[in-house]
């Protein structure tokens, strides 16, 4: 079948009338930093998408493992903590962190630990806290929120009295710094390696990332990897940025760098749906 | 100058200087809407931002602005609670030059009437002065469904245009 062919002349008047009527439109002063502003939230949101979809992969896989091990009358019982793999999908990362200390493809096996997953989250804010808020006046007292997946993390609020804004310390831990995917370097982002002082009096090398007006220090234990990220702004929580919320780099590698931290076990991270009374 | 700092320069520089033609571009197929012609330009360069290292590696920032524009619009045709109907006041008119304002109205209310996909097409082609081919990829459509569009849309509008053009 032959298309009809369009008449010339209106095709020729149609592009120059249309011309005229855009001519017409008065394009609103709108400052490019506002552009600029909204396409970071647009970056956050797309991170915090993919960490969400991981962490529901996690569920459903762990709640299919829970399913399989117990039946429905004897889940109220036995509250044995199930020791998943935790097969996550981790996407393969663009450019891996190229000076980061290497991780052992075996990493040892996670002491027994008696905490769930909510008083490990707990005990990592408090570690948290004793660094950036002593006097406890300004970080959430109790993590509300849990990132899962490749490894474990909550987001803290950060409030200032007086002030409606509110701010964000976000922290993961992981096995390998692969499973680190707010860390990932491309060109759009601006990696550099750092060296403080670590809680043995001895120096400790940190990487910093920043991009979209985050920062994120990462520093590697023995097996695991802790890395902390600090905002003005809680993204998905807040839209106005809290006032007075400065952390160096300096100070997020030294709380990174505390031996207080450990890699959750097993049994911790497959914990995270019942901690938080999601559905397993 | 980090790489963050250069991603947003870059992108800074090529917002002032294209963010007035999207602009355009969004109001044509918005049927002469500003503002919703604004909030499409806006949903459009916060996806160009994200995509800016990638867009930019492959130097198609143009292409890759007028799709994620298209795309935009037809996201907002999708909304249910912005369904689009034609546009006969509360249009951005400045100073007239060219046609009159009822021959303009009678373009509007034309473009205003064909379905949004078929305003896509128009647009494309005869604002952006797309070839068949060009559009049929930016739409995701093929080649003849462009054609069709194309020559229905003129139909409809050739009426709209004979007045204004024997005014």
């Amino acid at each position: 079948m032959t298309e009809p062919t369009p008449d010339p002349r209106t095709s020729a008047l149609l592009e120059q009338r249309l011309h005229d009527l855009a001519a017409r439109a008065v394009p609103p002063a709108v400052p490019v930093a506002d552009d600029v502003a909204r396409g970071r939230r647009r970056v956050r949101r797309r991170r915090a998408v993919l960490g969400a979809s991981a962490l529901a992969a996690v569920l459903v896989v762990g709640g299919a493992a829970g399913l399989a091990r117990s039946g429905p009358d004897d889940r109220a019982v036995d509250r044995t903590p199930v020791a998943t793999s935790t097969p996550t999908p981790t996407p393969t990362p663009t450019t891996a962190p190229t000076t980061a200390p290497t991780t052992s493809t075996a990493p040892p096996a996670a002491p027994a630990d008696p905490r769930d997953a909510q008083q490990l989250l707990t005990d990592w804010r408090d570690v948290v806290a004793s660094y950036l808020d002593r006097r406890d006046q300004h970080l959430e007292r109790v993590p509300s929120n849990v990132q899962s997946g490749s490894g474990l993390g909550t987001k803290l609020g950060w409030s200032q009295a007086g002030s409606d804004g509110l701010g964000m310390v976000q922290l993961f831990v992981s096995r390998t710094w692969a499973d680190q995917w707010y860390m990932w370097c491309d060109s759009s982002q601006d990696c550099r390696d750092l060296t403080v002082r670590g809680p043995d009096g001895g120096e400790v090398a940190a990487r910093v990332m920043e991009a979209d007006g985050e920062t994120w220090v990462g520093v590697q234990h023995d097996g695991f990897v802790v890395a902390l990220m600090v905002d003005a702004l809680f993204g998905n929580n807040a839209v106005v940025p809290v006032d007075g919320f400065d952390v160096s780099v300096r100070t997020l590698a030294r709380v990174a760098a505390d031996d207080r931290f450990s890699m959750p076990t097993a049994e911790q991270q497959a914990g995270v749906d019942r901690a938080f009374g999601w559905p397993g | 100058m980090g790489r963050r700092e250069e991603r947003e320069q870059a992108f800074t520089t090529y917002v002032a200087e294209r963010r007035p033609h999207l602009h355009r571009t969004a109001y044509l197929l918005c049927g002469g809407d500003g503002h919703r012609a604004e909030d499409v330009v806006q949903q459009a360069l916060a996806k160009l931002y994200a995509a800016w290292p990638r867009v930019a590696r492959a130097g198609s920032i143009d292409a890759y602005a007028r799709r994620v524009l298209v795309n935009a619009h037809l996201d907002e045709v999708r909304r249910p609670w912005r369904r689009e109907r034609p546009v006969a006041d509360g249009l951005d008119r400045a100073a007239p030059a060219g046609p009159t304002v009822e021959e303009t109205d009678a373009l509007w209310t034309a473009l205003a009437a064909l379905a949004p996909g078929q305003r896509r097409v128009v647009v494309l082609r005869h604002y952006l002065g797309l070839s068949v081919e060009e559009t049929a990829a930016d739409l995701g459509v093929s080649p003849g469904t462009v054609k069709s569009q194309t020559a229905d849309a003129l139909a409809r509008l050739r009426v709209a245009l004979a007045d204004g053009a024997t005014r």
